[in-house]
């Protein structure tokens, strides 16, 4: 009689613990995917903070280029055309007492000369006219050329299919890639202090590829994430975000053999169909 | 129904249900990695086991035998299983040191007659400590986007309410051989139930692999 109630016993204990071990699992369930919600809220969040940050930095670049520009117009322009207005003044004021003197006119033809080249001079900046009639490889090789003529630096320009200079980029892309090229190029003659430096271009039907290499001081991927988190990172901030506009990457390379970085751009999709 | 014919039925149940797994298993087997493979090799042995047992149990043959066997074979394949899922990094010494004690303790214990009650304990404690560790790292690691959705999760908790009836069992092993009442075909009745949960969770955890 004792036996069968320690059975009954023992039946209704194993049952309870089976299903206790059941309402534990479901449990465990219902915790994990809250606090699998609360990880994806917080990744969306910082995902958020991140866009918006992005977006400050393309709304800065953006005020820093028609700065530039107003700077530009302003400072080189601007007085000369002021000169130029005052000039034409004195000439009225000379005509009315017949005493103009036609030679002052060359002066003035030279101050619209200047002004033309001040106003060519923004246009390069804001559309470099080479890059547009050659193309990002002849563009490159046109400012290591010029960036030879400092006579404390050796650059090398090297394309890995001499001769050509077609690339797999839309024109769009070709100007966003030598903006990401010419502010990597600022960032290293500022910043890396070499003495020697190569370029390599290469263009292969699936993306258009650069690698600068020099012999000056390098920078890892992580030590760059840094400097662009911190609040002094405001050009490289709008760095990332024309390569992620372009969905392009940029590979900064330190610690075996030379430092370097390593540029790499997808085909435009138009290419690619071509 | 008396709680004979309950058990009778439910034997049968229990035996059928575990081709139900192995024929979505081999219907997917192109999309199985390894640890997958080896669930499989896993199931096929567990369906052989089951229905051999059975007729060695209706041919009044003792399956004692039969049942050590299977324990240590069940064990290796699952501790395989688990020690790939869980990204182990020394597999093979991981593997090795708890299959040698554990094949050393059920060569000792061996028997044609009994059970080796020690052997299936440790091996229900062990796998039951893999299940609650594995339960731990998904928990702490947040990985997995939805845990129903990922068919490790329905092993692991299958593999969980699997081991812990026979190791609840197991504690009242004497009482159970000693009485022949009903209570007991009720109590094996209670295994035969937990042995069919274990094969419609191992179901729904196949039916999750997405077939390439």
């Amino acid at each position: 009689m004792q036996n069968q109630t320690d059975i009954g016993l023992f039946i209704a204990l194993g049952s309870v613990v089976m299903f206790l071990l059941v309402v534990v699992i479901i449990l465990f369930v219902v915790v994990y995917q809250r606090k699998m919600l609360e990880k994806e809220s917080r990744i969306k969040e910082i995902e958020q903070e991140k866009q918006i940050q992005l977006f400050k930095a393309t709304v800065e670049a953006e005020e820093q280029l028609k700065e530039k520009i107003a700077n530009n117009l302003h400072d080189s322009v601007n007085p000369m055309l002021s000169l130029l207005k005052m000039n034409l003044s004195m000439h009225k004021r000379n005509l009315e007492k017949n005493k103009f003197n036609p030679d002052s006119f060359k002066e003035d033809a030279e101050l619209i000369d200047q002004a033309v080249e001040g106003i060519r001079s923004s246009c390069r900046e804001l559309i470099p006219s080479f890059l547009i009639e050659f193309g990002i490889i002849k563009a490159l090789d046109d400012y290591i050329r010029n960036l030879n003529k400092n006579e404390h630096i050796e650059a090398v320009f090297e394309n890995r299919q001499p001769g050509n200079t077609d690339v797999c980029l839309s024109k769009q892309d070709q100007l966003s890639a030598y903006r990401i090229c010419m502010e990597v190029l600022n960032n290293l003659f500022k910043h890396a202090g070499y003495t020697n430096l190569h370029i390599l271009v290469e263009n292969r039907p699936e993306g258009f590829r650069v690698e600068f290499s020099h012999n000056g001081k390098g920078i890892s991927n992580e030590e760059i994430d840094a400097i662009t988190d911190s609040s002094k990172g405001q050009g490289l901030k709008s760095l990332k975000v024309r390569v992620l506009l372009l969905n392009a990457d940029l590979n900064y390379i330190k610690g075996t053999g030379r430092p370097g970085i390593h540029f790499s751009v997808p085909a435009s999709r138009s290419e690619l169909i071509n | 129904m008396t709680i004979e014919k309950l058990y009778i039925l439910l034997t049968y149940i229990a035996i059928a249900s575990i081709f139900v797994p192995i024929s979505v298993a081999l219907y997917k087997r192109k999309a199985f990695n390894i640890q997958l493979r080896a669930l499989l090799v896993y199931m096929i042995v567990y369906a052989i086991f089951d229905i051999t047992n059975h007729i060695l149990t209706i041919y009044r043959i003792n399956n004692c035998a039969l049942f050590n066997i299977f324990t240590c074979v069940e064990f290796m394949l699952l501790l395989f299983i688990y020690i790939q899922e869980l990204q182990i990094k020394q597999k093979l010494s991981i593997f090795l040191s708890f299959v040698i004690p554990l094949l050393f303790i059920a060569s000792i214990e061996f028997s044609f007659t009994d059970p080796s009650n020690i052997t299936s304990g440790i091996v229900a404690v062990i796998m039951m400590g893999f299940s609650v560790f594995y339960f731990l790292k998904i928990f702490l690691d947040l990985t997995i986007p939805k845990l129903t959705n990922y068919y490790f999760f329905w092993l692991n908790s299958g593999v969980l309410i699997y081991f812990a009836a026979p190791f609840i069992l197991s504690l009242f092993e004497k009482h159970i051989r000693d009485d022949d009442s009903q209570a007991s075909f009720f109590l094996w009745a209670i295994q035969l139930f937990t042995n069919l949960i274990y094969s419609t969770v191992l179901t729904i955890g196949v039916c999750k692999i997405k077939r390439t």
